[in-house]
């Protein structure tokens, strides 16, 4: 093995710092100045404006009218092959719906999957763990369902976002009983903020560099619009 | 590559590992004079910084100062028990299946990343942008290996295509316009000449989507390392990151002992901060949480993770209480894009990886400063880097240290013994105004008869060869002073 041991490293490090210290505890944020938003704020509103603010779409949705809604929205982009997350919101009854109007599902993750995801597939159709209303980012996670690359690789991205599932902030994912609280983590839990940009060659903006160019969430609310 | 093939600068030295002890001057002579270049450098640092006080100032209004102090205080709590931090990153790391490496220099990094490409037989690596790789220079060791590395963000890659160096810690090839892209991609790819963004974007974005699906191995860099899950965090804008962490069956990340963080809330309050100071965006597109490699249950994702701690030179750093706080910075760039030095002399002149206010820091603590003894003198000390700084590191005040440190070991004799002469005048009222009245004389000596000296003699040309000296006011302000006291306004 090349490199140095841990314990050398490691002791190099305390040595750096010092001997015969104590550890100081571990010093809180103020949350005067962290907590930017504030209990009274509509969180589905929020979240909507800064979606948009960053260049997601958003569509509101609710349980009974996603299949429709995501028919309809595939049709007016032209896209007739999609891929779809196995999470149980995109259940037979939307696949049933695509096959009917004639948009081609592809599935199980062999290596021809990937093959197709990358050659053919127009849409990749996730389910987002979670929204942060403050910065209008959807959290995507690993999992058993969802291919990490289903949200990468096709050229758009669709996410549908319960509404239940957004929290105000950023340090609202971790905290125990946030969406985000298990441990250990999935492998990959990635905040998508915004379709794939670059503004490398003279500062002009390009979207869809590498990743997806547009990214739209489906907000699904309730009947009663939340 | 060899060092022969290595791009090299306007003094024909390596551009970024010149031979030492680099001289500023050299290069940034040769810079200065070139307006073109200052054109564009300076119109996209100012945008970015126009950006980075509209981000800010929306989401935090009035607290942004404090802020700044705050984040700065967390990041320095991190650095004063990094041992311990640092321990328990491990063990939450090893936990889920991450293989950790430490690497006490550049040399050891990049032999541990050479040899794991090696044991997994790996002939093709895709390569998201990182400093670190680029402070320990990772990518020609892979190719004498021969793995070929292919750096994907669209800078980086630009400038790989070209043979060329990165010049800014966030934007690499803000010295380069359109046209340079569209030849280099011509010349290299083969491809017809064109110098609209969109299509260059486009052909640089069928050309990797390739290499990402043959790709045997990807390697990244890391934003934060976050002690309480063992995560390894990478902020990005592209794309590419996701890439090559999620695609290649092998990720190894190379990353410097001074990204640990805490914890979430912690990682919550930089993240905010991060992407704000860096581009003027709430967050990057991309902010990924790294956790180990995939999991058996997971669809996809490495089957091997590999993080590099890397000391090079950080515990020496770490060891001097007055410049460990140069560790907290998270390179976002701010500090470059407010700095009217950068401006003008622009990346390539500082000589090295780190460029600007933090790269004129962080050089010579890294590197020695007598390597790089010029470097603490490429700033105004006017204070626009410590204010855009979201970490607050007091930059200004660092480079004064350095300066003295620097004069400390090695000052001209001519110098120590004006300087000697100065704190003497200096103490004493009576030879203070004796050397204001000579120094008046002089000077209106100097400027023969005009308003302003234009060149000094002897010694202090030096000064005067790139401005001029105003004669100073007909009256001192002791003179003023005292006929105030008697009541003559």
């Amino acid at each position: 093995m090349s490199g140095t041991s841990k314990e050398t490293f490691l002791a190099r490090v305390a040595a750096a710092l010092g001997e015969g210290r104590q550890v100081a505890r571990r010093l809180p944020c103020d949350p005067a100045l962290v907590e930017r938003v504030g209990t009274d704020q509509d969180l589905l509103e929020l979240f909507e404006n800064r979606a948009v603010a960053v260049g997601i779409e958003v569509v509101r949705v609710t349980n009974e009218s996603t299949g429709e809604f995501l028919i309809a929205h595939l049709q007016k982009a032209d896209v007739s092959c999609v891929s779809l997350s196995d999470d149980p919101l995109l259940g037979d009854e939307i696949r049933g719906g695509l096959a009917a109007a004639g948009i081609e599902v592809i599935g199980d993750a062999s290596e021809a999957w990937a093959d197709r995801l990358y050659d053919e597939v127009g849409v990749g159709v996730t389910v987002a763990t979670a929204g942060v209303a403050a910065t209008g980012s959807i959290a995507c996670v690993s999992s058993s369902q969802e291919a990490r690359a289903l949200s990468l690789v096709p050229p758009r991205h669709i996410a549908l976002l319960p509404s239940d599932r957004i929290v105000a902030d950023l340090q609202d994912l971790w905290r125990s009983r946030g969406p985000l609280a298990l441990r250990p983590l999935p492998s990959c839990v990635t905040l998508v903020t915004g379709p794939s940009k670059t503004a490398d060659i003279e500062g002009v903006l390009i979207n869809g560099v590498h990743g997806p160019g547009v990214v739209t969430v489906f907000l699904i609310v309730g009947e009663e619009g939340r | 590559m060899t060092s022969a093939d290595l791009p090299r600068s306007v003094d024909g030295e390596p551009t970024l590992f010149p031979r030492t002890p680099f001289d500023l001057r050299t290069r940034a002579d040769v810079f200065l004079d070139d307006e073109n270049l200052q054109g564009f450098v300076g119109e996209a640092t100012t945008a970015r910084d126009v950006a980075r006080r509209d981000a800010l100032a929306e989401m935090f209004g009035a607290d942004v100062k404090a802020l700044r102090h705050h984040a700065g205080l967390l990041k320095q709590h991190a650095l004063d028990n990094l041992d311990h931090y640092l321990e328990r990153w491990i063990e939450r790391a090893e936990e889920v299946g991450t293989r950790v490496h430490y690497a006490s220099d550049a040399r050891e990094a990049n032999q541990i990343v050479v040899d794991i490409a090696l044991r997994n037989r790996a002939k093709l690596c895709v390569k998201s942008k990182s400093m670190v790789t680029e402070e320990t220079h990772l990518v020609p060791d892979l190719e004498n290996a021969g793995v070929e590395t292919v750096e994907t963000d669209l800078g980086e890659f630009i400038i790989q295509v070209d043979g060329d160096a990165p010049s800014h810690i966030v934007m690499p090839m803000i010295h380069k316009d359109r046209r340079s892209v569209g030849r280099a991609f011509a010349r290299e790819l083969g491809v017809e000449y064109t110098e609209d963004p969109e299509t260059l974007t486009r052909i640089a974005r069928e050309h990797l989507r390739k290499k990402y699906r043959q790709a045997d191995l990807g390697i990244s860099g890391g934003n934060f390392l976050v002690a309480e899950s063992g995560s390894l965090v990478i902020c990005t804008n592209e794309g590419n990151g996701r890439f090559c962490t999620s695609e290649p069956k092998v990720h190894v990340a190379m990353v410097g002992i001074e990204k640990i963080v805490p914890g979430f809330d912690e990682l919550s309050l930089l993240l905010h901060l991060l992407a704000r100071s860096a581009t003027g965006q709430p967050l990057t597109c991309y902010t990924q949480i790294l956790t180990g490699p995939r999991r058996a249950s997971e669809v996809d994702g490495p089957l091997e993770m590999h993080v590099v701690l890397l000391d090079g030179g950080r515990t020496r750093i770490l060891a001097d209480p007055h410049y460990r706080q140069a560790l907290r910075c998270i390179r976002c760039g701010a500090c470059l894009n407010a700095c009217p030095v950068y401006r003008k002399a622009t990346g390539h002149a500082y000589g090295s990886v780190y460029s600007g206010p933090i790269g004129a820091v962080i050089t010579p603590l890294l590197k020695g400063l007598d390597a790089y003894p010029s470097l603490p003198e490429a700033s105004s000390l006017c204070g626009a880097c410590n204010e855009a700084c979201p970490v607050d590191i007091d930059l200004p005040g660092l480079l004064v240290r350095l300066r003295r440190d620097q004069r400390r070991r090695r000052a001209p004799l001519g110098e120590k013994l004006v300087m000697g002469l100065l704190a003497t005048a200096f103490r004493s009222p009576f030879l203070y105004r004796l050397c204001a009245r000579l120094q008046r004389v002089m000077l209106a000596v100097c400027a023969g008869g005009g308003k302003r000296v234009r060149k000094a003699p002897g010694p202090f040309a030096g000064w005067t060869r790139e401005r001029d000296l105003p004669l100073p006011a007909k009256r001192t302000f002791r003179d003023r002073w005292r006929s105030r006291g008697r009541g003559k306004r």
